[in-house]
């Protein structure tokens, strides 16, 4: 398989990202707690504040390094604001450098505050613009924190892209014909998540129409057929992959496709390999982008997987349900063969 | 090792045929229904539960383990519905009104399964009132709500609310969890508990059981 494109949302500027305490990046340094970055080949630190040192993420071991930087570049005195803006236009470089084709901003989970988070976004949108020349990718289950993040969108770089509508969602296509977007349009139902083609197949034809009113046209619409665990039904995978391969012949060339391609590996050990090797079997069925970690997911990586490797058919096996509650996979990755 | 060493040992491998085995034979020579399950299956779940919570195990190895308890029970609860041996308690477990996802929700169902709970799963996308409905039905001891999204995690304060304003108030124990959610929240909303994993959730609920 030989790919010319890959449309990849960069997912990496989240509030819900986490750095374990003591690794590499959130380490201590002169007895202050810091988030370690490189930016312009420097190495440099961003201060976590107080307030994330005694929360549970903290006890248990885990920060939220965005979400750091947003509160930081919101509340932060001069020198952290500065660092903070760094650390995530570092990010947004990166992303860019790496191949992304949008950078997807989500501020949900920094707090329970909707103005907070509304203002957030609109900030977060301006200072990821100014150090990159990427569209956008705005993303919330909240309609005002999307509405936010796509009034602050500069349309002179292209259309932003909404994530997400649905039929669950149909208040959020109203602001797709607004703010002239595009869209990832998830298969969910009204009342269900459905796993089977069929009922993915279903949602999205009943989608379209609504789409097709709101001025969308083909090659706005990013297909998320949903991606469940493979952990918890080793049917995921194959059925997800049946469902790329009709939707691609029911709807032809000119469609795209933006699932979130990480939750396949949700409880599973080295979730990197498991989530390029399925990049790599969606794209085989038809598939042509989704929200993924452009450091790890980019065409490079997709157009050199070795498939003759034992850890491209351990994970192979894994995600076509070959391998029985991935047993294989999980003892290869425990003895560290993989 | 002894025969509910070997049952423990066969149901944190997954191996639901030896489950079955031990168990008939422990059955077959005399011990008490309410001892094997304890000391046999429970304690094999226990250990899984503590070494998930560690990144240990992976959510495939629960499930299978899960599976070998299932099939270990199916022979054993008649013997215990014989001997009166009754469940640690009963929970009423639902995924939150708006919102559609299961898997988190199914996760806290086997866990607490396996911690000797009888289990009362009443699916996604669930009104305040059947939470309230389903835990008088079945004289719950616990309600848990799960919630996976931002906008959907602000109707677990409608459950508590609802939960709160019934006369079941005070007689059962509200748990709440799910990605976005923290325990500031729960103590926001005032549920009885957070927990942060399906491991958690487990210890939590025994720890919210009147003694």
């Amino acid at each position: 398989m030989h790919l010319s494109k890959f449309i990849s949302v960069g997912e990496n500027i989240h509030c819900t990202r986490i750095f374990k305490v003591g690794g590499k990046f959130a380490k201590e340094i002169d007895g202050h707690n810091v988030i370690e970055y490189k930016s312009d080949d420097d190495t440099k630190h961003l201060p976590i504040p107080d307030n994330f040192l005694n929360n549970q993420d903290w006890e248990a071991g885990k920060v939220k390094h965005c979400a750091v930087a947003c509160w930081q570049g919101t509340h932060g005195d001069d020198s952290a604001k500065e660092a903070a803006v760094d650390y995530l236009q570092s990010l947004a470089k990166r992303q860019e450098a790496s191949g992304a084709t949008y950078l997807d901003l989500n501020v949900d989970e920094f707090s329970t505050d909707d103005n907070e988070r509304i203002d957030l976004m609109k900030w977060l949108v301006e200072t990821v613009q100014s150090a990159s020349s990427l569209p956008m990718s705005i993303d919330s289950s909240n309609i005002d924190i999307l509405r936010s993040g796509l009034a602050a969108c500069d349309q002179a770089r292209g259309k932003p892209l909404m994530n997400s509508v649905s039929l669950e969602r149909e208040d959020a296509i109203n602001l797709a014909e607004e703010f002239k977007t595009t869209v990832i349009a998830s298969a969910a139902g009204r009342t269900d998540l459905p796993t089977d083609t069929a009922g993915r197949l279903a949602n999205i034809e009943e989608l379209m129409p609504l789409l097709k009113n709101a001025g969308l046209e083909l090659p706005d619409i990013h297909i998320d057929p949903l991606v469940y665990p493979i952990s918890t039904d080793g049917g995921n995978g194959t059925r997800f992959l049946e469902a790329v391969t009709a939707l691609r012949d029911k709807y032809g060339e000119e469609i795209h496709f933006a699932p979130g391609l990480s939750n396949i590996s949700f409880g599973m050990p080295n979730r990197k390999l498991l989530g390029q090797t399925f990049t790599y079997l969606f794209c085989e069925a038809g598939g042509d982008g989704g929200i993924v970690d452009p450091f790890h997911i980019n065409l490079d990586i997709l157009n050199n997987m070795d498939t003759e490797a034992e850890a491209f058919k351990l994970a192979k096996a894994v995600l076509t349900g070959e391998d029985d509650f991935g047993m294989n996979y999980i003892t290869a990755s425990r003895e560290k063969t993989i | 090792m002894s025969l509910l060493e070997d049952m423990a040992t066969a149901l944190m491998a997954g191996k639901a045929n030896d489950v079955k085995e031990l168990v008939q034979k422990a059955i077959d020579d005399g011990l008490e229904p309410g001892t094997i399950l304890t000391e046999g299956l429970l304690s094999g779940m226990n250990v899984i539960g503590v070494k998930f919570k560690a990144n240990e195990v992976y959510v495939p190895e629960v499930l299978i383990a899960a599976r070998a308890m299932k099939a270990g029970m199916e022979i054993l609860q008649p013997k215990l519905t014989e001997a009166g041996v009754e469940a640690i308690g009963i929970a009423v477990i639902g995924t939150v009104k708006g919102d559609l996802h299961d898997i988190g929700k199914n996760l806290v169902c086997m866990m607490l399964e396996g911690a000797g709970f009888k289990i009362v799963d009443i699916g996604i996308d669930v009104e305040p009132e059947k939470y309230i409905e389903a835990a008088k039905e079945n004289n719950a001891a616990i309600i848990g709500v799960s919630a996976l999204l931002t906008t959907t995690m602000t109707n677990m304060k409608a459950v508590v609310d609802a939960v709160k304003a019934s006369d079941i108030a005070g007689s059962v124990k509200i748990m709440v969890g799910g990605a976005p959610v923290t325990q500031a929240f729960a103590d926001e909303i005032g549920a009885d508990g957070y927990a942060a994993d399906a491991a958690s959730a487990a210890d939590l609920a025994k720890s919210l059981l009147p003694a």
